[in-house]
Parts: C-alpha cells; sequence; structure tokens
C-alpha cells in the first residue's frame, strides 16, 4: 500500500520546486510601491467551497500602505484572515486591514494571514491560477494571479512555524 | 450541536489579544504516561461504516481534531502527516504504520463532503464524524477542545475552534502523546518510532 512512495514524494518535490522557482518569478507591482510575490492558493477539493490564499506583500514605497480588503471573480467573497495556535487550540479570526509599513514585508502565510476565498464558483485546478484584486486604502489595487498548489512556495511545508510573526503588521 | 456560551466566544477573543497566550504547549510532542483509555464512542467513517474505538484498536493511531472548512491548519497538519509516514515507512513495517483519523468536529458542514475531503489528502486516510455527543466522547477522550463560533453560525461561515496537536494512541485504544505544532517531520518520526519501540517493550 505504500510501495513507492517515496519515489512519488521525490517526484512531487520536484515539481513543486519547479513551479515555486516559476512562481518566484513572478511578482505583480502596484503604482505606488506595493509588490505582490508567491501569491498562492491552497490546492482544495472541488466539494470544498472555501480556499485559503496565501501571498507576500512588499512595501517599497515611502508612505505606510494599508490592505483594506480584496476580490477574485471566481468567489463570492473574500476576507482577510488570522489564524493562531493560542494554548494548542487553533483559531482564527477576521481582519478588517493589514497594513505594510513602508519598506516593510509582509506575508500571509501558514499559521498566520491569509485571504479567505469564500463561495468558489468554479473548482481549483492545481497549477492553474486564480486572479486576485487587493485593494488598498490608498484607493489603489494589485492583481495577481495565485497559484493553485498543495504545498508553499520553496517548501515552506517543511518549515517550522515562525511564532514571533505577525504581531505589529495589522490592526484590528 | 452544543454550541458555546457567548462567554466563552468572549473569553477566547480576549485570549486572542494577549500574545504571552501564543506560547505555552507549542512546538514539541509530549508524552502522556501512563496512557488514557479512550472512551467508547460511535462515529461514521467517510466510506459511511460505523467507527468505533474498536477501530482504534490493533494498530497505532493519529487523531486530528478539524474540519473542512478550515483553510489553513487543518489541511497543513493533514499534508504534514503524509510527510511524517513517508519517513515512518523507512523505518518501521508497512504494518506497523500509524493510521491518520480525522476527527471532523462540523457535523453540519462535514458529513455531506468529508469522503471527498479525506481522500483528496490520501487513499488511507480515514475521516470519522457524527452526532455532536459522540464527537465529544472523542475529543475528551484525546484532552481536547472544540468550540464552534456562535453568533455567524447562522451565516454558515463561522470559525470552529479546535485543539491543534495531533492525538496518538496506542494500539490498546490509550491516548499516549501528543503532537503539537509545529510539527516538524523528522523530530515527529523519531518520537513515534521511539514511542512504539518502548511500547514493544514494554508489552513484551
Amino acid at each position: 500500500m505504500y510501495a513507492g512512495v517515496n519515489d512519488r514524494g521525490a517526484i512531487i518535490a520536484a515539481l513543486y520546486i519547479a513551479i515555486a522557482f516559476l512562481c518566484a518569478q513572478t511578482a505583480y507591482a502596484g503604482e505606488h510601491g506595493i509588490t505582490v510575490s508567491d501569491a498562492w492558493v491552497r490546492m482544495a477539493p472541488p466539494v470544498l467551497k472555501t480556499h485559503g490564499g496565501f501571498l507576500t506583500l512588499t512595501n517599497d514605497g515611502e508612505e505606510s500602505k494599508e490592505l483594506i480588503g480584496a476580490t477574485s471573480k471566481n468567489y463570492g467573497e473574500v476576507q482577510i484572515h488570522l489564524s493562531k495556535i493560542i494554548d494548542g487550540v487553533s483559531t482564527m479570526q477576521r481582519m478588517e486591514s493589514v497594513e505594510v509599513a513602508a519598506g516593510k514585508t509582509v506575508e500571509f502565510k501558514h499559521g498566520g494571514l491569509h485571504l479567505m476565498l469564500m463561495s468558489a464558483k468554479i473548482p481549483l485546478e492545481e497549477g492553474s491560477t486564480v486572479p486576485i484584486m487587493l485593494n488598498f486604502r490608498s484607493g489603489e489595487t494589485v492583481h495577481v494571479e495565485a497559484m493553485v498548489m498543495t504545498m508553499a512556495p520553496g517548501g515552506g511545508q517543511m518549515e517550522e512555524m515562525d511564532h514571533s510573526g505577525h504581531d505589529g503588521h495589522h490592526t484590528h | 450541536m452544543k454550541l458555546p456560551s457567548k462567554a466563552c466566544l468572549v473569553l477566547l477573543i480576549i485570549s486572542l489579544i494577549i500574545p504571552g497566550a501564543a506560547v505555552a504547549g507549542q512546538g514539541a510532542a509530549e508524552k502522556i504516561d501512563p496512557g488514557k483509555p479512550l472512551s467508547e464512542f460511535t462515529l461514521t467513517d467517510h466510506m459511511g461504516s460505523s467507527f468505533t474505538k474498536n477501530n482504534l484498536t490493533d494498530k497505532w493511531s493519529l487523531i486530528l481534531l478539524g474540519f473542512t472548512h478550515c483553510p489553513d491548519i487543518c489541511p497543513y497538519t493533514l499534508q504534514n502527516l503524509t510527510l511524517v509516514l513517508q519517513e515512518m515507512s523507512m523505518r518501521v513495517r508497512p504494518e506497523n504504520l500509524p493510521q491518520v483519523v480525522f476527527i471532523a468536529v462540523d457535523p453540519a458542514r462535514d458529513r455531506a463532503i468529508l469522503k471527498d475531503y479525506v481522500e483528496a489528502f490520501s487513499d488511507d486516510y480515514i475521516g470519522a464524524t457524527g452526532d455532536w455527543e459522540e464527537i465529544e466522547k472523542v475529543v475528551e477522550s484525546v484532552n481536547g477542545f472544540v468550540r464552534v463560533e456562535e453568533e455567524a453560525y447562522a451565516r454558515n461561515d463561522y470559525q470552529v475552534y479546535h485543539s491543534a496537536f495531533v492525538a496518538v494512541v496506542d494500539p490498546q485504544g490509550n491516548l499516549v502523546a501528543h503532537l503539537n505544532p509545529p510539527m516538524n517531520p523528522s523530530a515527529s518520526t523519531v518520537f513515534l518510532t521511539n514511542l512504539m519501540r518502548e511500547h514493544a517493550r514494554q508489552i513484551n
């Protein structure tokens, strides 16, 4: 039953590295210094209409930027959520906005922030992309194509979570 | 399904704001010694068959409490367990590999889609759910915690707060350890294989 699982794992791992490399090449820049990179959506079976989206926001501008929401034509609604494990309990909280200070980077990643993509209109397909429009307080919007993947770019699945993470990056 | 009191929810939200609370109980595996016998329970597995404590005997089990609409922690942990099993398959005989059991604690949304959900991770994983009273027996047996976000319940996009650990159950149906997040696959493999070796020594 488990025979060959390691070979398969190695091939899959190689594929992910290849995909991650391609993803890393793709960054989406806004007009005023916000760059979105490593955008991906966690693969989920078609029965599941709620998906998790992850990305990295970098603010190379001189003013703080505030992500106030996102939309996608593939979803009924997109929310910003913060996952946390508190006293061993997995919790989730909706965020009204996420601040990216000038010169700073905020990662949406496992165990922290994610985009909650809700009421999916079409099923996810591994290797395809999901269009997401990020809306900032300034009125700026950044369009990003998020890659549908099972694991995080760069094999982030293997890494330990960073618990010192996101405090201070967000507002309640 | 039993819903939480408002007070409980308020406490949870307050605890979200206290950063210091995030440190306790994380990042390592902990043994539960002596093992704690699980209570009897009756659930239904993702194939529609009865799933009881008997299904947790004669083999090691890794039990995760979760819900299908969980966008991050649950899929991450299930994928992580796949990596653990891959590493373990190099160290133990196939018949000694633990079974992975996903206890779906949100039956209202989980029941109809559990089969497709579980099979998306592995053909070998077992998903089980049922009436809340029965789920609660498992949750209590593994020293777990589950609460549903009450205020959003009517909207159908509510959250479910649940223990993030993986419960380790020995072939006699005793809770013997928790694997706490973040679960490093290699460290978890070493911990589990040592635990199984110790257990075999005690039994023989």
